[in-house]
């Protein structure tokens, strides 16, 4: 994201350009969520909550719309064809169930580890390069990483990712790979999936 | 239904105090960061989704279910950016092996 607008959080308007009947035309969605969530969240049906609602629901979608209209530095810069849109999201939710026992595995290592009377660690940090097509598949690793047993991610520098590992376990697990594969393989095997 | 909340409740009340140990036993920085990030998440996961299902199936859970979801986005990016400022701001990570091996 950085890279992209200098200033996201400036209130100033947008710069005038031709897009920006697009611009506001793209935040009519993200409006059309926001008030839904208020719906959702407040109990209250009378005309002047409602209203609020509405009103909060359309500033922030309008303030937001410069974010929302661009697809963010996800895609890639070099083949340019991945936006949120052709993501392979039914292979996504496959990999949610497993992510989420991996994090119930990590706290039942960290809490063994942090219980036992001898305190049985050795950190280390590790490198490991994993080519990866663009951002959100980065993104993606780096997080798993980090909810993982035993290892976090501290920085991303091109393809190679820093890497905290609790225990000796934790780095050679790392380096087998086996997650920055089942990541690559959620990404870059996307480009048959529907929604292209 | 009381019996699930009660157990998860605890469960999560363990992972967070086993969090906090962790704080106070690891050696350093980067090892409290694991604490931080795994048990946290996963006690305060467990306790809000057992409030929710002590609640049942009302507003004020979906509400409790949103929480959960919003702190496990937010609890590995927080543990990433300070992993990733204190790598930036130089500092050096506790080991038990030979620097540079």
């Amino acid at each position: 994201m950085p890279n992209s607008a200098p200033d996201p959080i400036a209130d100033a308007p947008p710069p005038p350009t031709d897009s920006v009947g697009r611009r506001l035309l793209a935040a009519v969605p993200f409006g059309v969520v926001l008030f839904g969530t208020w719906l959702v969240l407040s109990p209250k049906r009378d005309l002047f909550h409602l209203g609020l609602g509405a009103a909060t629901a359309a500033a922030v979608a309008l303030l937001t719309a410069r974010l929302v209209a661009q697809p963010p530095s996800l895609s890639a810069p070099h083949t340019g064809h991945t936006s949120l849109r052709q993501m392979p999201w039914l292979r996504f939710v496959g990999y949610l169930p497993w992510l989420a026992w991996q994090v119930v595995v990590a706290g039942l290592e960290v809490t063994y580890t942090v219980l036992h009377p001898r305190l049985p660690i050795s950190p280390r940090i590790v490198r490991i390069t994993a080519p990866l097509p663009h951002t959100l598949a980065k993104l993606t690793l780096a997080n798993s990483i980090t909810l993982t047993p035993g290892t976090v991610t501290l920085d991303v520098e091109g393809d190679t990712f820093l890497v905290h590992a609790l225990t000796e376990d934790g780095s050679r697990d790392l380096q087998g790979g086996a997650m920055s594969d089942r990541v690559s393989s959620l990404f870059t095997a996307g480009d048959d999936s529907p929604g292209t | 239904m009381n019996v699930l909340a009660t157990v998860m409740l605890v469960v999560g009340f363990g992972f967070i105090l086993a969090g906090v140990i962790g704080i106070l036993r690891l050696p350093d920085f980067y090892c409290r960061l694991h604490a931080m990030g795994k048990c946290d998440t996963l006690g305060v996961a467990l306790m809000l989704g057992g409030l929710a299902v002590l609640e049942g199936f009302t507003l004020t859970s979906v509400k409790l279910l949103l929480v959960v979801v919003f702190i496990s986005l937010a609890n590995p990016t927080a543990t990433h950016a300070l992993g990733r400022a204190a790598v930036r701001a130089g500092l050096r990570p506790w080991t038990t092996t030979e620097p540079g091996s």
